[in-house]
């Protein structure tokens, strides 16, 4: 998954698990960026009576880079509090929650969002309330009405909202993990059976969603607009992260938590962690910086993935098998950005300090009609440029590391056949919760009466 | 870091040592403050509000990490880790 359970210890900590990161220019506001992360994963809608929230006791964040050094320049902090009005029933609601306010509400979240910038933080709300879960026709009869309201604008420029959406993430876990099988060419597998369409994984999921949009002059290094796309200032690097408490103590009433703010989980590019890291690493990894991932790099230069995909497929990828150089070209895509003359009319180079980071030139306007495979499919606002709701990051990271865009460094590779068509078979459409064309984007989470089993 | 790991080596610890629990430290992966253990009796770290989280990170060379608030703070305190060792195995209870 993009980063869904991706390593063991953060599997065992869904409240704290950052699964997506998404980075776009707005298409409806093109002068802000959304930046959004998403927490527990595969969130089953029916999954009450306690049902699913944001940790009392994380601290959730979202960075920019805006000089290239891999380190925050802003960070966006998302606390949140738990209130609870009757705590002598066992019920999430005790009547249909009509509003924010409803007194059927019995246990609600709030947050705050603050800002940290040079050193600095500083608090732009307090306060804000999330939507509730969506339960069923019964509890939550207007979810969108709900959700709407619990979009908030601040007065410093910024729109947030943190609570439930659909999961928008789209991929066919049953068969990736099952030996690297993809059903429309398990014909082809090592053990072949017939092709198949994809199937849908996530879809009747849900998701905890952070998102805040900024106008772009907000995230520039000198508060500039970005409107050429050569301008090194219209490129910034994005990741999410969630941190607890370096100690909790538990006893009879309120637990202990002390220390510093310790990473448990961090997201930049879908599948950096997931994929490219090994299993005894990964766990590390959440840990650290992005500034940290030199020590990564060896792995995104000979991906394991590329070795795997001849010997799971045999006889199809046979150019794959033959390429033995470096991978200079997902370096590139994964760890510094695109330099400027590998595709045209395009550029999001950080410089050289490799760093797992989402790049974002926010002076590629949205594109009218995106292409799900974003640069791959000439589209110049999809993944690898930021990460947008609707792109297909599975099938854009496989057919990349397949070999599609070594020739972006060696004319001279001719990338397999198969490379160009690799997919799980899955688009937007096998999810019929659609997106949002407007803030927050993601679609209305699925609620638990109609979808009791996903 | 782990969370098992994080969890393993805790000491809690009022300033009075109400209760202590010992094992042996992991790796740090957040950079803490490191004072010399005179720094810490003359007063200079924070105290703030909230419990202080005493953890003895190597018991042979006495190394403690003190955590208070958001802050951690590491020194090198021989005879309170031997204090503390000294309670942790039974004797010296009051």
């Amino acid at each position: 998954m993009s980063s869904h359970r991706e390593a063991p210890e953060i599997a065992k900590d869904p409240v704290a698990d950052n699964t997506d990161t998404y980075a776009f220019v707005s298409p409806d506001r093109p002068g802000t960026v959304t930046l959004i992360t998403n927490y527990i994963p595969l969130e089953g809608p029916a999954g009450g009576p306690n049902f699913y929230e944001f940790g009392d006791d994380v601290l959730y964040e979202i960075h920019v880079d805006n000089d290239g050094d891999a380190e925050p320049d802003i960070t966006y902090r998302f606390r949140f509090t738990t209130a609870v009005r009757n705590p002598n029933t066992f019920l999430y609601n005790t009547g249909p929650i009509t509003a924010l306010d409803s007194p059927n509400w019995n246990r609600r979240q709030l947050y705050s969002v603050s800002k940290v910038a040079h050193g600095r933080e500083t608090v732009l709300a307090e306060g804000l309330t999330c939507p509730p879960c969506n339960i069923g026709p019964r509890s939550t009869p207007n979810y969108t009405g709900l959700a709407t309201a619990a979009v908030h604008r601040l007065p410093s420029g910024e729109t947030v909202f943190a609570g439930q959406r659909d999961e928008g993430f789209y991929v066919d876990l049953g068969s990736i993990f099952d030996l690297g099988d993809l059903r429309p060419f398990q014909n082809l597998h090592l053990i072949p059976t017939p092709a198949a369409p994809g199937v849908d994984a996530t879809k009747g999921l849900n998701v905890h969603t952070i998102a805040i949009q900024v106008p772009r002059t907000a995230l520039t290094r000198d508060g500039s607009d970005p409107t050429s796309v050569t301008d090194p200032r219209s490129v910034i690097g994005v990741w999410g992260s969630a941190s607890r408490r370096k100690v909790r103590i538990r006893q009879d009433e309120d637990d202990v938590r002390s220390g510093p703010w310790v990473q448990v989980s961090r997201l930049g590019n879908p599948l950096f962690n997931e994929v490219v890291v090994p299993m005894g690493k990964k766990d590390l990894w959440n840990s650290l910086q992005p500034k940290d991932d030199a020590r990564f790099a060896e792995l995104v230069r000979h991906p394991e993935l590329a070795k795997l995909l001849p010997v799971l497929y045999p006889g199809v990828f046979p150019h794959l098998a033959a390429l033995t150089a470096a991978r200079a070209d997902l370096v590139a895509i994964l760890l510094t950005g695109l330099p400027a003359g590998v595709v045209n009319g395009f550029q999001n180079f950080t410089g050289p300090t490799l760093a797992d980071m989402l790049r974002l030139n926010m002076a590629v306007p949205p594109a009218p009609k995106p292409n799900i495979f974003g640069i791959l499919g000439g589209d110049l606002a999809g993944f690898p440029n930021g990460r947008r709701v609707q792109d297909d990051v599975v099938a854009i990271e496989l057919r990349a590391i397949a070999g599609v865009t070594f020739p972006l460094i060696d004319h001279t590779f001719t990338p397999d056949a198969a490379a160009s068509a690799v997919t799980d078979g899955l688009t937007p459409a096998s999810n019929p919760v659609a997106f949002l064309p407007t803030f927050p984007y993601l679609g209305v989470p699925n609620d638990g009466f109609t979808h009791p089993a996903s | 870091m782990a969370e098992v790991s994080r969890r393993r080596f805790l000491v809690r610890s009022t300033i009075g040592v109400s209760a202590v629990a010992v094992a042996a430290g992991g790796a740090l992966v957040a950079a803490p403050r490191v004072l010399p253990a005179a720094a810490v009796a003359s007063g200079s770290v924070p105290t703030g509000s909230g419990p202080l989280v005493l953890h003895v990170r190597d018991a042979a060379t006495g190394e403690v990490s003190l955590m208070v608030g958001t802050t951690e703070t590491v020194y090198r305190d021989r005879d309170l880790v031997g204090r503390l060792l000294t309670a942790a195995m039974g004797r010296d209870r009051r």
